[in-house]
């Protein structure tokens, strides 16, 4: 009985891929989860800044409110579930359609974030409130820049997956980087629970 | 270094607790040469020197693990010396023996066991020089990071430092000197048989440098030190049977690695300097390369059975034309990689 | 590709996962919701509010790794389990070591 790893399984459909993909997904397991020290520790750094590195400058409470992180957090978490969706026709389907149109809404969702995202930051940035006035500004935008970020780089790995569908077609080698990218996709919602969490509730509340 | 008790109790423990498994380490490199016979090639020197220095940085690492000295030499030039006890001897004495070693292997020919001595010397003459004055100063108060020194009583230290450095630079212009001989005296010192040092472990049982398959046909692996095995059992350079070769298998060498690499150097350097356009076009340069191997399917190249039995018999053949160098010969001229059994 | 050999469990036909994905969304979507409404209606003060938000979010954590990722308790999975409880070690030294030192040093030097 093969063994099952994170993310879809491709077990029943294509036991050729799962068998390849479950060393690979591992590998890429392990490298999500040196990922997620990095976050760790940008959060160590944001929750003592919060408290003694203000220097002066605006509070969390005074940055903060509840609308912009709640749309947010809805798109993306809505784009996970999508991108099950996406991993669902992978799995099952035997067309590229569906599945190209579940990656293509997830794009959709996730790049709508990214774009609120930067809108925030350029609010931000007008009102003065930029990286350079305080540690606990410039620890804000590093934790949740670096998200951004990650969320940007995972939007254009979705964007060549795309092309490289029609370019290959659902061979066995796409397969595994569509595998992949959804566990990315997944891990940074994660990261999103905890940001809009300990950042923009703990924030508003203080 | 100034937190509570509780804190440097932690911090404390914790770094003492280093000592215990690298003293078992310390012990395991003592036995790999307990009733053994030692040649004091160059590699052999820089392990000896490594395990005798490592042992005094690791000491004066465990002094430095107590909170209340701590608290006085942190920073200081006491802890500079410290790590660099750990790091010149451990890290870059273990890379020069292991590269005194492998070098004839991955490049086929020796280098001059002359210039390596004298760089050896240099070095830990160099070291020692350089780097004991400074647990004196770190221990009288000097701190690290310093740009100018105002205290007469550090100054004869500062000097024997000073010549310390000197003698290290000696040693790093030996080994430049000492590549350059061996390059311009390649010839006279090939070793086309690929055991020079008579070792013990299959990367010695093919040729020097090394086809790109690594091994012709799989080798059976019968003991740990598999090659001496098969020496002692008369089954080293045998001629393998014509069907036991089969095509291999391996990726096909590509451009992107070092373009990655390259595109990294570049990268880091623009950011710590704040270029800015050469960091976007550096960080670009990474991605364009990544993503456009993706697009590349054709990655793999096979060898041909044929071609693989071709090599491995020519090189077989060679090696059965080759005088044996006893142990004792290793460094002169006539090695030319076959090692003569050991009794 | 055809459909070979026995499903590994009943949860790996398109019917089962399907539902996983469901009840992984509507389960995040409410903690969710909860923890914004907790704010946005100042339910508890300070530090209650702040534990539980702590907690909605560590369970919303949970639900994601169960239901999106996969991964639960079946022996086939032990490997990744250990992976992320051995990570979750490291984040708590790491996150709070760095904590517990920075506050450390703001105590002393206040």
């Amino acid at each position: 009985m093969s063994s099952r790893h994170p993310g879809i399984n491709l077990g029943d459909t294509d036991p050729a891929t799962h068998q390849v993909a479950e060393s690979v997904v591992f590998g890429f397991w392990i490298f999500l989860m040196s990922d997620l020290v990095l976050f760790a520790l940008l959060f160590a750094t944001y929750a003592a800044t919060s408290q003694h590195g203000l220097a002066g400058g605006p509070t969390p409470s005074d940055i903060f409110d509840l609308k912009s992180p709640f749309i947010e957090t809805m798109l993306l978490l809505v784009s996970s579930f999508t991108f099950g969706m996406a991993s669902l026709a992978l799995k099952y389907r035997q067309d590229r359609g569906r599945l190209l149109l579940w990656l293509l809404v997830t794009f959709a969702l996730g790049a709508g974030f990214v774009a609120m995202e930067i809108n925030d930051f350029v609010r931000m940035a007008g009102d003065g409130q930029t990286p350079q006035q305080s540690a606990y500004l410039s620890s804000f935008f590093a934790l949740v820049g670096t998200h951004g970020l990650h969320v940007s780089a995972g939007l254009i790995w979705l964007v060549i997956m795309v092309i490289q569908l029609f370019v290959f077609g659902l061979t066995q080698q796409v397969k595994m980087r569509l595998m992949r990218l959804a566990i990315f996709w997944h891990m940074l919602d994660v990261v999103w629970v905890c940001i809009f969490t300990f950042v923009y509730l703990f924030g508003v509340s203080q | 270094m100034g937190q509570t008790p509780n804190l440097n109790a932690a911090f404390g423990i914790a770094t003492m607790l280093i000592g215990v498994p690298t003293g078992v380490k310390v012990y395991d490199w003592l036995l790999t040469m307990v009733r053994g016979r030692v040649r004091l090639t160059t590699s052999t020197l820089f392990s000896l020197m490594f395990m005798i220095t490592f042992v005094i940085g690791g000491m004066t690492g465990v002094i430095l693990a107590n909170p209340p000295v701590d608290f006085n030499v942190h920073n200081s030039l006491f802890l500079v010396a410290h790590f660099h006890n750990m790091l010149i001897p451990g890290t870059l004495f273990g890379m020069f023996a292991a590269y005194y070693y492998w070098f004839p292997k991955v490049f086929g020919f020796r280098l001059s066991e002359r210039w390596g001595r004298i760089s050896f010397w240099c070095w830990s003459f160099g070291f020692y020089l350089a780097f004991m004055p400074l647990y004196a100063l770190g221990l009288m108060g000097a701190a690290r990071r310093t740009q100018e020194w105002f205290e007469p009583a550090f100054e004869p230290w500062l000097i024997a430092a000073l010549l310390g450095a000197g003698l290290v630079l000696l040693g790093v212009a030996s080994m430049i000197v000492q590549l350059w001989v061996s390059i311009r005296d390649r010839d006279s010192t090939r070793v086309p048989g690929g055991d020079p040092w008579d070792g013990r472990t299959l990367e010695w049982s093919v040729s020097a440098p090394p086809p790109e398959y690594n091994f012709a046909v799989v080798p059976k692996v019968n003991d740990r030190d598999a090659f001496t095995w098969m020496k002692q059992h008369g089954l080293a350079y045998q001629m393998p049977a014509p069907q036991e070769y089969e095509d291999i298998h391996i990726p096909k060498n590509s451009v992107v690695a070092p373009i990655i690499g390259a595109a990294s150097v570049a990268l880091g350097f623009a950011l710590t300097w704040h270029i800015w356009w050469l960091t976007i076009a550096s960080f670009v340069a990474i991605w364009a390369a990544v993503i456009a191997r993706s697009f590349c399917s054709d990655t793999e190249q096979r060898i041909p059975a044929s071609q693989v039995r071709e090599e491995h018999e020519q090189w077989l053949r060679e090696v059965s034309a080759l005088p044996k160098t006893p142990r004792e010969q290793e460094t002169t001229a006539g090695n030319l990689g076959l090692a003569e059994e050991f009794a | 590709m055809s459909h070979q050999g026995l499903p590994i469990s009943e949860d790996e036909t398109l019917k089962g996962e399907f539902r996983d994905y469901c009840i992984g969304g509507v389960l995040a979507l409410l903690l969710t919701m909860l923890a914004f409404a907790l704010v946005a209606w100042n339910i508890f003060e300070s530090w209650n509010r702040l534990i539980s938000l702590s907690l909605l979010a560590i369970i919303q954590v949970i639900v994601h790794f169960r239901y999106f990722l996969h991964i639960d308790l079946r022996k086939s999975h032990r490997d990744e389990l250990q992976l992320i409880l051995f990570t979750g070690l490291i984040l708590f030294l790491m996150a709070g070591g760095t904590v517990w030192i920075l506050w450390n040093l703001h105590f002393r030097m206040l």
